[in-house]
């Protein structure tokens, strides 16, 4: 499988799905708990976003597993069943999933932060990541994504946890914030430095998402590439979400975003998908742009 | 200015030590309390928390700066005149209904601290009533309520409306990446921070300091 997906990555640029959380929140799942929670309750509408992803034409769908680490379900009271949602997460991509075409496992934060500003040590944050991957691997993902991680040395917890839990195709992604001195994680790690650090941990790929609209992950993209030899991916998101009535919507449309990931595309990315607010809409809108332009 | 210069070196650096060295030996030296307080550990959160807002440091610097100025506040608190007690504003803090974020709370929650006032934090998954009803026994001058998800900011409709109900005086200040003045002003709150430096500056504003 992961010569399958290097094959394809030399073939053409990967893309990956939109957003799941935002997508449930239209659907009216705005559930105040774990959304991880619906993949025991109404799996029929998770199956349902993945099956849309894919028939835009995403190459790659995530599970709906962001909130599965044992830390951040015990938050919920939900630690005892972290094996079955997780489980049960790959099951519904698994069952969407036309032939050719890949299932990721998401790993998502903890929630938690490290000592000394936390309770946590690095040690146990491993062990609980390691405890995730090693059912989102046995449970048949493709490959594994960690990602929206804005602490390099969680990331870092997580690549060395999922690399104990078993021999997997792993992708690492980082959030940045973009300053007047470039661009840099919640905790001040430049993109240089993350890079460096996940593929020395055992990444295999590199990524960024979240936070940044389309057109500021443009010059991220440029940066990344220009810190790493290892495949790229880049998920920005449909720009800011604004609140009017008590409706949240994002501010970029499915063209602009389209627009933009072309100009991610030459910049360099070899994969690129959506983060939060982006649709079925936005992937399709986004691989019809970079057909036009490499046809 | 010599030692006071010390604290507030040591707190812009955040080594705890120094601060609650320094802290220690002003005290020793006679120097008024308050003056301690407010050029020594105050005035450097202050700039802590512009140079956070400008984006030229970052949280771990933020966090030990916090605790920097909170060991010196530990030691100075002993001192406290009973008009000093009373001066302080209060102010409850916590994540929205079901919400666990604590990162960006627990910041704020600092960052208040640091700028004097006496902060109340009620952790993660706060309930209406129970922030309006800490606000009311505890009489708090400011109901400050955090959130990351679209999804729960919705609840701090409910505290303003609670609050109103109860005919409570403290103010409400709301902050949180999905959160906007436009929101603000649509349920009804009394501020909004777009991050944590702008939340202290509401907070100020709010009870007129």
């Amino acid at each position: 499988m992961q010569k399958d997906f290097f094959e394809k990555l030399k073939q053409k640029t990967i893309i990956f799905d939109g957003a799941m959380g935002t997508m449930l929140m239209e659907a009216g799942q705005a559930s105040t708990k774990s959304p991880i929670l619906l993949n025991a309750e109404q799996p029929d509408l998770i199956t349902d976003i993945h099956k849309r992803y894919y028939e835009a034409g995403a190459d790659v769908v995530i599970s709906n597993t962001f909130g599965g680490n044992p830390l951040k379900l015990a938050a919920d009271g939900l630690e005892q069943q972290m094996e079955l949602l997780n489980r049960q997460g790959v099951m519904l991509v698994r069952q969407s999933c036309p032939d050719g075409k890949f299932v990721a496992g998401d790993i998502g934060p903890c929630g938690k932060m490290l000592k000394p500003f936390g309770e946590i040590s690095l040690e146990e944050m491993q062990q609980n990541f390691r405890s995730q991957a090693m059912v989102l691997i046995d449970a048949g993902v493709d490959l594994v994504i960690i990602e929206t991680m804005y602490a390099l040395e969680e990331a870092l917890a997580a690549v060395r946890g999922v690399r104990q839990a078993g021999d997997i195709l792993l992708l690492a992604s980082m959030t940045f914030t973009r300053t007047k001195n470039g661009f840099f994680t919640m905790m001040g790690e430049d993109i240089a430095r993350c890079a460096t650090s996940l593929a020395e941990a055992g990444a295999d790929m590199i990524g960024a998402n979240c936070t940044l609209n389309s057109k500021d992950s443009i010059g991220l993209t440029e940066e990344l590439r220009a810190s790493t030899r290892k495949p790229i991916l880049i998920q920005p998101n449909a720009g800011k979400p604004v609140t009017r009535k008590g409706v949240t919507y994002y501010e970029q449309t499915a063209a602009e975003f389209a627009r933009d990931a072309a100009k991610i595309q030459a910049a360099g990315a070899d994969m690129i998908g959506g983060c939060c607010g982006t649709t079925p809409e936005f992937i399709r809108a986004l691989i019809a742009e970079i057909n036009d332009l490499t046809v | 200015m010599g030692i006071l210069e010390d604290v507030y070196n040591a707190v812009i650096n955040g080594k705890v030590e120094d601060a609650a060295a320094g802290v220690e030996k002003s005290l020793n030296d006679g120097l008024d309390v308050d003056e301690i307080l407010k050029k020594g550990l105050m005035a450097a959160m202050d700039l802590v928390g512009e140079r956070f807002g400008e984006g030229e440091i970052f949280i771990p610097q933020v966090l030990w700066s916090a605790k920097a100025m909170q060991a010196g506040v530990a030691l100075l608190k002993p001192h406290f005149s009973e008009s000093h007690h009373k001066k302080r504003a209060r102010i409850i803090i916590g994540t929205a209904k079901g919400d666990i974020h604590d990162i960006g709370k627990q910041l704020v929650a600092m960052m208040l601290e640091g700028a004097g006032f006496e902060v109340i934090d009620l952790g993660v998954d706060v309930a209406p009533a129970a922030f309006v009803e800490t606000a009311a026994e505890k009489d708090a001058a400011i109901i400050a309520i955090s959130a990351l998800l679209t999804t729960t900011m919705t609840s701090m409709a409910d505290v303003v409306a609670l609050k109103n109900e109860k005919a409570l005086s403290s103010k409400v200040l709301i902050g949180g990446a999905p959160l906007s003045l436009e929101y603000c002003r649509e349920i009804g709150a009394d501020g909004y921070g777009v991050d944590a430096r702008s939340a202290v500056v509401k907070a100020r504003e709010l009870v007129g300091s």
